[in-house]
């Protein structure tokens, strides 16, 4: 299994992990050699363009590059280690099929969605699986969201989020629960 | 055919490893030494890399491709503490080296996963061992350790995800600890130290240990109580002591006369004498006290050269009274002059002042004192009488003994018991013009004194004043 590691969180391990900055130092060679995986993730990327040309959609090397960027930018931003490349590549096949993602918006949302993710991974302390968070954030995106990522952030995933670290069962019902935490907090 | 006898080197040496860093350590040496190459290095990192994506999809049950960054260092902490338990397993540094180049580091990693596994149930075991041998005194760091220090540490101990957090809450020292390893293998080490050091304070009479630390308390005035001692260390100590006096191993109280004769005993021998005679006194304790076990005999024999060494210094410099743990309450009374006899009455007195007034010198007054006066008191108004003058004093107080000096600053000080001598003055509104003199005079002649002496005098005061 591959692993990628973003520069600057390989980085925050040099810092971290004992001896393993001087051992780098003295090695004075690169720590992960994260060039062969973005490819793997590259041409990951790109094979989904056969399903999603279906709908219209596409997407170059280049977006490809971009959405690996965000990716790693966001894991550094929201202080998380990824095992794997195959975060990006559920996000786009899920969302692929969207009635509210066309061409020229197409790289920005998926951009989006991946920041988004990552975000509610972090404030649901990692209590949801990355396969039903991506679910739940279709389900939104198309229904209650209609296609707004502002609303499906601010508004429904903050509120999952919130209900998985209250520990309710149901956490998926937003209504119920969200006058009684407004109350609170207010 | 020619019998070469080929003597192995290490290529790398063991202790130039940091046991702390045990893995990375040894590839950094491994690669400046050539022993191991670039791609081999660089191939070791991507596997211990690998294994932490395992371990990570494991730590999420795959539920999760990614991981708090925390989450993920305590995992890598965590597989580097497996990988070093398994490698440190290894006699020598080139083991370590050849199984790096040989077996694949997730091998290494689940083989020191097991061991770290087995260290934690053998600590299980261990530590219901140490409560069982546990020996009957009121230290307290001794008792909490092994009563509450251990709780919840083994069944809160998770070997998969966190094998280098270990919660135990040690404050007994034991005698050799080796602080240079980590985790549930320092605990593992830590509690056959004790296991071992209980056995054989078990073979001796509680009551004789339980004196031994009392004795120890009064000679640091501190309560032994609350006091961070090795017991093993203070009882085998005056058991070699008890024997080299010709007493019983089991017989801990060693009075100070005995100390002094220990002293003359030891003074003509050298170095090696005082080692032999160490290791002699540590077999003879083996042999007294039916000592079978092999691993207890060792740890006891490990303490000969600390010992011998001390043992050694403290003869040559004529305080071995400071290495053996005399018994207190009789040294300080049989040092007491001053109590030993009545108070004069007023003509004895009037006599003794016109006889020292005739006398010419200080000594001469000195030898009067010695001779005719029985009690503090006495000595005490003698000292004001007016019959003593300006650097007479300095002289007489340059013949008295530590404890006469201490019972002097326990006058000094009598309204303010909290001072040292240092800090001591004569400002003291109920003092006669005469008590000035001789209190100032003390003060500035205690003041005068090395710091060791100081420390020794303060000490005696606080020790009678108890």
């Amino acid at each position: 299994m591959s692993i990628s590691y973003p520069d600057l969180v390989v980085n925050s391990f040099l810092k971290n992990i004992f001896g393993v900055k001087i051992m780098y130092e003295i090695i004075k060679f690169p720590f992960l050699p994260g060039a062969n995986l973005d490819k793997v993730t590259i041409s990951e990327i790109v094979k989904i363009n056969d399903e999603s040309q279906e709908y219209g959609l596409r997407l170059s090397e280049e977006d490809a590059k971009e959405l690996i960027e965000v990716r790693n930018d966001t894991l550094k931003n929201y202080g998380r280690v990824e095992v794997g490349a195959g975060i990006i590549a559920k996000i786009i096949a899920k969302f692929c099929d969207s009635s509210y993602l066309w061409q020229a918006n197409y790289t920005a949302a998926l951009n989006e969605l991946i920041e988004t993710f990552y975000y509610i991974k972090n404030e649901s302390l990692d209590l949801i699986s990355d396969d039903e968070l991506i679910d739940i954030m279709k389900d939104f995106f198309e229904n209650s969201c209609r296609g707004s990522i502002e609303l499906l952030q601010g508004r429904e995933l903050e509120a999952l989020a919130r209900n998985l670290r209250y520990e309710i069962i149901d956490y998926r019902k937003m209504e119920e629960y969200s006058e009684v935490f407004e109350e609170e907090e207010y | 055919m020619e019998n070469n006898n080929l003597v192995k080197h290490s290529l790398i040496k063991k202790e130039d490893i940091n046991p702390s860093q045990f893995t990375l350590s040894l590839l950094g040496e491994a690669y400046r030494l050539n022993i191991l190459s670039l791609e081999e290095t660089e191939n070791i990192q991507m596997q211990i890399m690998s294994t932490l994506s395992e371990r990570i999809m494991k730590f999420t049950r795959g539920e999760s491709c990614s991981v708090k960054t925390e989450t993920a260092e305590n995992i890598l902490l965590s597989i580097f503490y497996c990988i070093d338990a398994y490698l440190m397993s290894f006699d020598e540094a080139d083991e370590s080296i050849f199984t790096l180049q040989t077996k694949s580091i997730k091998n290494i990693y689940e083989e020191g996963l097991a061991l770290a596994k087995t260290y934690a149930n053998e600590c299980r075991l261990l530590l219901a061992v140490v409560q069982q041998s546990k020996i009957d005194v009121e230290l307290h760091a001794y008792n909490t350790t092994i009563d509450e220090g251990f709780s919840g540490c083994f069944d809160e101990y998770d070997a998969d995800f966190s094998a280098h957090d270990t919660t135990a809450n040690i404050d007994y020292p034991v005698l050799f600890d080796d602080a240079t390893m980590c985790g549930i293998s320092y605990v593992k080490q830590y509690l056959t130290k004790l296991n071992l050091e209980n056995q054989f304070c078990g073979l001796l009479p509680i009551s004789e240990i339980n004196s031994l630390l009392n004795n120890y308390g009064s000679i640091y005035e501190f309560d032994y109580r609350d006091m961070l001692i090795n017991i093993f260390q203070l009882v085998l100590s005056n058991s070699i002591f008890s024997l080299l006096l010709g007493n019983s191993a089991k017989k801990l109280s060693i009075t100070k006369d005995e100390c002094a004769l220990l002293q003359d005993k030891l003074r003509p021998l050298n170095e090696n004498d005082c080692y032999y005679l160490v290791e002699k006194a540590i077999e003879m304790i083996i042999s007294e006290l039916a000592i079978t076990q092999p691993d207890l005999q060792n740890y006891m024999r490990k303490f000969k050269n600390a010992l011998a060494k001390e043992l050694m210094n403290y003869v040559k410099r004529s305080n071995l009274e400071k290495l053996i743990i005399t018994t207190q309450s009789e040294s300080i009374k049989t040092i007491n002059i001053f109590e030993q006899g009545s108070k004069m009455d007023d003509d004895s007195f009037k006599d003794l002042v016109e006889e020292m007034l005739l006398c010419k010198s200080a000594t001469d007054k000195f030898n009067i004192i010695k001779s005719d006066i029985q009690c503090l008191d006495d000595f005490i108004d003698i000292l004001s009488a007016d019959c003593i003058f300006d650097d007479e004093y300095t002289e007489i107080f340059s013949m008295l003994s530590d404890i006469e000096l201490a019972m002097l600053v326990i006058k000094i000080c009598e309204n303010a018991p909290h001072i040292d001598i240092l800090s001591a003055s004569t400002d003291n509104m109920h003092l006669t013009q005469n008590e000035i003199v001789w209190q100032e005079k003390c003060i500035s002649h205690l003041k005068s004194l090395s710091e060791d002496r100081i420390a020794e005098i303060t000490k005696l005061s606080k020790s009678i004043q108890q």
